[in-house]
């Protein structure tokens, strides 16, 4: 049978060159969009070294000369007052009762692009130097954005740490890959490289904070705590209890306002994430797009031709069932005739990939550990397509099937 | 002639309804994605108000410092170097000092309660440039007085936030806690217009700046918008910032420092592709990328309602045959079979193009992002292009070439192939 299946389909190979052309884009652009897909969402599997459900993130600001609100502190005490107002408002937010815990801090959330990017080089010892984004904060961090720490140390330990002066550091891609654990270099004295004048134990090394959900760290964090000085402000507060402190903190002047400092820009952190993930999730919902667009262009391009071929077909497959051919023995023949047809386009498109595509586009990515990785979405892609095809001959082949064999080849 | 085409479709939507049907829907499907691409990429460079000559603006801002192994990058610059860099260039009309970032601050009026919006420091040329509709008062003249008396001008949306109306000129406001004189109010803005976008607009004051900025010499709270003189060459600029930028860098290496300027200032086209403070935009990998995609989504429909014409095709061998023994020439042939096609291909275009521009309007926060979006408030989540943006006649116009475009790829072939049939052949219906 498949012999003949074979012969039939080079009786009409003008048609079905069309066919295997567009399969083999089809198969192409699927596998390629399978791929970005993949890499664009690969650090959504991985730990993002923080969670931020329940935070909400606040800016601070100063009630300057000419507001009618602005209180006159003139000399040496002014810049004491500002940070003894703005500490009063941080006692007030953490003694109110749907908030967990409050920090300030200086580049201490993620969802926020910028990278201080730091070196610190270990006092007395040979390894190199470690580099990574320098994330400022009180040590309510820990609380706050839920630092783990990789040694089981607690959440209390990782506090005191930051409180006597220690730095976290975290696991970091490039040291890694010189094969050296992070690990080792608890307890070690640093100092950053363009201030040898002070040193800092590492208290503990941490899971890496990312910037969002969706880029994979390249290097470490370097979490420092933060003297009592101006930055911005980020709530966690208690489960189910979010709705009920944005309420609060519109009413509750105490919790925006003390003397000549406010808290302004209320946000939750699921908006921000949102807000900044934006352009990302835009890119992979444009992917799957396209990818959904392939599949259903193959669908209705697969429909109209086997919809005619069966229609052309008719007494042939009248004269099958006469000779004996049963329902399922039509409706396999023909969807062996598209997975054949996708056998076809697979090889060719994959023997061209591989050797004039595949290579030169890992390198550009700089993503040539993706080879193995490669191969299997291409298999998934195989796949995908072959469904694709399979759901769109379902109904030229029922059709077929239906065929009455005296009344086609009357017809004929 | 034409109503043969219409009364031929017709008779073959009767007639052969699930491939006409197929070949509606794959169409329509194409021209929605075609569509759907092209408008997401074009919206943040076509001419919209207040942006109505975004092809003549060029923008100026941060640059970039290496000094060792360490980098610096920002957004802005200082007046200084903007000015240096950047004033009494040939070929520019109108130059505008705008603040670096925008500003989310805090606006209130007495007893109500405050909200955070979105606000733009900018000059009085700023107004030039631009074409702000304003609904009431009109904008400041000298930013200087301007931001000494402490404008404001707020859009229509905020003014009514405000006050619950948009006549408002002559009350005053607070912004972060300070009091503001509203001397205009102005349509609102689509956050999808990245230059103009605003809730309020105070006066920026260069003197105040450059005093403030001290002996920074790179990094401060400004950056440049330039509309070039009609006809004038994008690269006519570039290559006059070039060279005042080389003279910085070359003083700058002897401190040992090294001043990337990224190839600024940058046109709107540019902008288009982020690319963040550190690297120089690439629009040829953009523009690369976009062809491809386009390629993809008109030449796989093309493909398979070729396969799905010629099919249809088979179905009227005979017809074509008598016509041709009749005396048509081969080219009536493929003219009317293209024709009839073309038919066909818009009516499925016209579907598409409705249903994209329904699409985009509707699901608009799901496919378009602000290029500002690290500086904005929260308020860009909902963004939605206005109707004027979307409405265009040259999206209708290259929704038609699409149309046309389609139709070529996919039925010259066939209509070609059924014309050169031998007429005998196909009056008898040999396949």
């Amino acid at each position: 049978m498949k012999r003949k299946l074979i012969k039939q389909m080079c009786h009409e190979w003008r048609d079905n060159i069309w066919l295997i052309l567009s399969l083999m884009i089809v198969f192409t652009v699927v596998w390629g969009g399978l791929w970005f897909i993949y890499n664009e969402s690969y650090g959504l599997t991985i730990p993002t070294g923080y969670d931020c459900t329940d935070v909400y993130s606040l800016n601070v600001r100063m009630i300057e000369k000419g507001s009618p609100y602005h209180k006159n502190e003139e000399g040496e005490e002014k810049g004491k007052n500002m940070m003894g107002d703005f500490m009063v408002i941080i006692r007030n937010l953490r003694a109110h009762p749907t908030v967990e815990s409050v920090m300030y801090h200086w580049n201490g959330l993620p969802y926020n692009y910028n990278y201080m990017g730091n070196g610190l080089t270990v006092v007395d010892d040979t390894l190199p130097r470690y580099y990574g984004n320098l994330r400022e904060g009180s040590p309510e961090i820990v609380d706050v954005i839920r630092l783990k720490s990789l040694t089981g140390a607690t959440s209390s330990q990782l506090k005191e740490m930051l409180e006597r002066g220690d730095i976290l550091i975290s696991d970091n891609m490039m040291y890694q890959e010189a094969g050296i654990d992070p690990v080792s270099l608890k307890g070690k004295k640093v100092f950053f490289s363009h201030d040898s004048t002070k040193q800092y134990r590492v208290g503990d090394v941490i899971q890496n904070v990312r910037r969002n959900d969706y880029e994979p760290a390249s290097s470490g964090t370097i979490i420092r705590l933060m003297d009592e000085t101006w930055g911005q402000v980020a709530v966690r507060v208690k489960p189910g209890m979010g709705r009920k402190f944005e309420e609060v903190f519109k009413d509750n002047k105490e919790l925006r306002i003390n003397g000549n400092v406010f808290l302004t820009e209320l946000q939750s952190m699921s908006d921000v994430r949102e807000a900044n993930q934006r352009s990302i999730e835009i890119n992979l919902r444009q992917l799957v797009v396209l990818v959904a667009f392939v599949l259903l262009t193959i669908f209705l391009g697969l429909l109209g031709t086997f919809w005619f071929r069966v229609q052309q077909r008719v007494g042939e497959i009248a004269i099958r069932k006469i000779c004996g051919a049963n329902r399922m023995n039509i409706l396999t023949r023909i969807i062996t005739e598209g997975l054949l047809l996708l056998a076809v386009a697979v090889v060719i498109a994959t023997v061209i990939l591989c050797i004039f595509v595949i290579p030169d586009f890992l390198e550009m990515a700089g993503r040539t550990d993706l080879w193995a990785t490669t191969m299997w979405i291409g298999l998934g892609a195989c796949i995908l397509v072959a469904l694709g095809i399979v759901v769109s001959l379902l109904y030229p082949a029922l059709r077929a099937m239906k065929i009455e064999p005296a009344v086609a080849v009357k017809t004929e | 002639m034409i109503m043969n085409y219409f009364k031929q479709i017709i008779y073959e939507m009767k007639h052969q309804r699930m491939m006409t049907w197929v070949a509606v829907s794959g169409t329509a499907l194409s021209i929605f994605l075609v569509m759907a691409f092209f408008i997401t990429d074009n919206i943040s460079s076509v001419d919209v108000a207040p942006e109505t000559s975004r092809s003549r603006i060029l923008v100026g801002e941060g640059v970039h410092v290496k000094e060792g192994e360490y980098d610096n990058s920002g957004m802005s610059i200082t007046v200084k170097l903007a000015e240096d860099a950047y004033k009494d260039l040939d070929g520019i009309e109108k130059i505008s000092f705008v603040g670096g970032d925008k500003m989310a601050e805090q606006l209130s009026v007495a007893g109500k309660e405050p909200f955070v919006a979105d606000g733009m420091r900018v000059d009085s040329d700023f107004w030039k440039i631009f074409d702000f509709k304003f609904i009431d008062g009109k904008p400041f003249t000298d930013a200087k007085a301007a931001a000494a008396e402490r404008y404001v001008v707020l859009t229509r949306s905020s003014a009514r936030r405000l006050f619950n109306e948009e006549n408002v000129v002559g009350r005053d406001i607070e912004i972060r806690m300070i009091p503001y004189h509203v001397v205009g109010v102005v349509e609102d803005v689509s956050p999808l217009l990245d230059k103009t976008y605003a809730h309020f607009y105070v006066a920026l004051d260069i003197d105040k700046y450059r005093k403030v900025e001290g002996d920074d010499e790179v990094f401060g709270s400004v950056k440049v918008l330039l509309q070039m003189k009609e006809g004038v060459d994008p690269a006519s600029i570039k290559e006059q910032v070039k060279t005042r930028y080389g003279r910085m860098a070359a003083k700058m290496k002897r401190e040992g420092k090294e001043l990337i300027y990224h190839e600024q200032p940058y046109t709107v086209e540019e902008m288009k592709t982020f690319f963040g403070s550190n690297n120089s935009p690439d629009v040829k990998i953009h523009q690369r990328t976009q062809w491809v995609i386009y390629a993809i989504l008109l030449l796989l429909p093309a493909i398979n309602l070729s396969s799905m014409t010629r099919s249809r095709l088979r179905h009227r061998v005979s017809e074509i045959g008598v016509r041709r023994a009749f005396g048509a020439k081969k080219r009536d042939i493929i003219s009317q079979l293209l024709g009839e096609n073309l038919i066909i291909t818009c009516i499925g275009g016209i579907i598409g193009f409705v249903l994209c521009l329904l699409f985009l309007y509707l699901a608009s926060h799901l496919f378009f992002e602000m290029s500002e979006k690290f500086e904005d408030s929260l308020e860009v989540l909902n963004v939605r292009p206005d109707f004027s943006m979307l409405f265009r006649w040259q999206n209708f116009l290259i929704a038609f070439v699409v149309c046309f475009v389609l139709n070529i790829v996919s039925a010259t072939v066939p209509a070609w192939r059924a014309s050169m049939r031998n007429p005998a052949e196909a009056i008898s219906g040999a396949h």
